[in-house]
């Protein structure tokens, strides 16, 4: 199957005053039509700087990228900014975390809505434009879409509003939607909501979707393919049955027992990660994970583990899969969890 | 630890918190809300944003006087406290805050932040309040060097860590814990409920945890409360309430979590709720939750229905169930 997008090696690191952070080091990632992709990881470990770099929404410079991305065959990173901006907004869409923030206050929402598919279309008519904005606010289950268009975002909830921008993410009908945490700022009931929305949508219209998240339950509603991120690394990658069953980056294993699960009693363990992730500016030589990980070899601190075949295209970046190593990840596959009560 | 039968440590007895907005209109952010807690135990309180739940949690500390209803602390109604009962009050009730990061003054040290409570009720001095210092951070997990530091060196979960260093150097027997995970990383986030826990374990300590992340609260509490613009709708035993919720508020609230299992996510049954949260200006007549109830009957939408026990321990407020 051909890629939508894919992105080879990718660095980009930013200079401040402090030194350069190092935001993402050495990305691959591929995402193909139609499936969604969910990228999980923490504050800080590269997945919103991944997703702003493949709409070139990072200015370099000041910015330092390097590797490459393609979409549909196009070198993005080569691209023009006037070539870019016919890409941006109408083959690739984009939800950002706090639709309090990524609506304009002072706007109509029909001129909201409607400038990036006027900005696309040149010949379109007002008419036509206004049309359509009705289709796809009716498509994103806001009511009454026709009243909507003379009212500004302040008169929307939340939930509604989040609604609207995903209106305009997908009034051009993209080609990939790129959700940055879409219901963060959400409650759980309009979160529910939200996401069989986006569900809905990508299967009616066949976009694929790059969902980013950290909450990995949200990832296991919506998600045919898991990437896990940490410190501007892929560490996992699989489909996601095979991430859930299997997780085999010690970091991933962690994640998933470091959340109480609503279906299972309160006599379940609950794993603490001790310390925090590394710090950017001067990226760790080895496994960026190495001095959280209970099962560090002295290997682990010296060199960066490449990604070790698990099964099928499921990948994890941890040493313990080299063969050298795998009797005892074998053993430990399910290793037991450390469990600390307050340290 | 805490035994059931004596009198509870804290108790919210009809508490209504109104707040005037001008113009005739009455934010009812609390409107009658009645729930003990006893000594060592903890108590959850879970609801979507707005419906009350930090506000209530505030009246408990004594931040916000009770505009209606009575808190009760070891059995005394704080409203009606002398001046040194209310301070013994205000020193035995404190609060860790959702935000570590505007939840700490910037221009203060951390040695200051959590030695400040030691210096308004004259605990400690000189020599003596700075062990006390030590001691508090040694206990939440960080050196005795960062008491130099100020808060803007830390990461968001070493300043959870300081938060709950100030909250335990008065020595408290109750701390509201409002959302102190929530602006945490994931993985940072079982290591301040690990601590929150040792702590209660080691010091006797009586929580009210209030959250909208339902998973975590069912992990930490005995009991959990669900709210919902301003009433509580039902209240059960931690494991019971998940197991057998009754209120369909707290059914479909249940049924919108995810949970990480590919294959349990695609066999469950979700109760999708339609609209949002009403406003808490002018709330519906009658039960709070009837305009996205999927089960409203016309009596619903008449009469607010009253909170009573259908099974032992637990409580709801449905005309229906």
């Amino acid at each position: 199957m051909q890629n939508l997008v894919e992105i080879d090696n990718l660095f980009v690191s930013f200079k401040t005053y402090g030194g350069s952070v190092q935001a993402v080091r050495g990305i691959s990632l591929a995402v193909r039509p139609g499936e969604c992709l969910a990228v999980v990881g923490e504050s800080g470990c590269g997945k919103s700087v991944t997703a702003q770099t493949l709409l070139r929404l990072i200015p370099s410079p000041p910015a330092e990228i390097s590797g490459r991305i393609h979409f549909e065959e196009t070198d993005i990173l080569a691209l023009s900014e006037r070539k870019m901006k016919g890409i941006r907004g109408s083959k690739i869409g984009m939800i950002f975390q706090d639709p309090m923030t990524s609506l304009n206050p002072t706007m109509q929402m029909g001129r909201q809505i409607t400038e990036g598919l006027l900005e696309h279309n040149p010949g379109m008519s007002a008419a036509e434009a206004r049309k359509r904005a009705v289709e796809v606010l009716g498509q994103v289950g806001i009511p009454e879409p026709e009243r909507q268009l003379k009212r500004y975002a302040y008169e929307f909830s939340g939930g509604m509003r989040q609604r609207a921008v995903i209106a305009m993410a997908i009034i051009c009908r993209p080609r990939l939607l790129i959700a940055d945490e879409p219901t963060t700022a959400l409650d759980v009931t309009t979160q529910a909501q939200i996401l069989d929305l986006i569900r809905h949508l990508k299967d009616e219209t066949g976009m694929a979707v790059m969902l980013i998240t950290h909450d990995m339950g949200v990832v296991s509603n919506m998600a045919d393919r898991i990437a896990v991120f940490y410190a501007g690394q892929v560490v996992e990658e699989g489909t996601s049955e095979a991430v859930f069953n299997q997780p085999s980056h010690p970091y991933t294993i962690a994640l998933l027992r470091s959340r109480p699960r609503l279906d299972r009693n309160r006599n379940q363990s609950l794993v603490s990660i001790p310390g925090t992730p590394p710090d950017l500016f001067a990226p760790p030589a080895g496994c960026g994970f190495v001095t959280r990980c209970g099962r560090a070899m002295e290997i682990c601190r010296r060199h960066q583990p490449p990604q070790f075949p698990i099964q099928g295209e499921h990948v994890a970046a941890c040493w313990l899969h080299h063969d050298l190593a795998r009797p005892r990840a074998g053993e430990a596959r399910q290793p037991e969890p450390e469990v600390c009560h307050g340290r | 630890m805490g035994a059931e039968n004596t009198t509870p440590l804290v108790e919210a007895a009809d508490l209504k918190l109104h707040f005037r907005l001008g113009g005739g209109a009455t934010l009812k952010a609390v409107d009658g809300v009645s729930f003990s807690i006893p000594a060592g135990k903890t108590l959850g309180l879970v609801g979507e944003s707005g419906c009350g739940k930090t506000t209530t949690g505030r009246a408990l500390v004594g931040l916000y006087p009770p505009t209606g209803g009575q808190v009760f602390f070891r059995g005394h109604d704080t409203r009606s406290l002398d001046k040194r009962q209310k301070s013994e009050f205000t020193r035995h009730a404190q609060m860790i805050f959702q935000d570590p990061y505007s939840s700490l003054n910037p221009r203060m040290t951390v040695g200051d932040i959590v030695g400040e409570g030691i210096d308004i009720h004259g605990l400690f001095s000189g020599k003596q309040r700075m062990e006390r210092i030590w001691e508090l951070l040694n206990l939440v997990g960080l050196d005795k060097e960062h008491a130099n530091r100020f808060p803007h060196e830390f990461s968001g979960g070493q300043r959870q860590r300081i938060g709950i260093a100030r909250s335990l150097a008065v020595e408290p027997d109750f701390i509201v814990c409002d959302e102190p995970i929530s602006a945490l990383d994931v993985s940072i986030q079982s290591q301040i409920v690990n601590l929150l826990m040792g702590l209660q374990q080691r010091l006797g300590l009586t929580y009210l945890f209030i959250s909208h992340d339902l998973s975590m609260v069912k992990y930490i509490c005995e009991r959990v409360a669900v709210m919902y613009l301003g009433v509580i709708m039902e209240t059960a035993p931690s494991d019971e309430l998940y197991e057998n919720p009754l209120h369909p508020y707290t059914r479909a609230l249940l049924s919108a979590i995810p949970i990480a299992d590919p294959a349990k996510e695609k066999a469950r049954q979700r109760i999708l709720l339609t609209g949002d949260v009403p406003s808490p200006v002018n709330p519906p007549p009658g039960c709070r939750f009837a305009p996205r109830c999927p089960l409203a009957q016309a009596v619903c939408r008449e009469r607010a229905p009253e909170l009573r026990e259908a099974a032992p321990g637990h409580c709801l407020a449905c005309h229906l169930a």
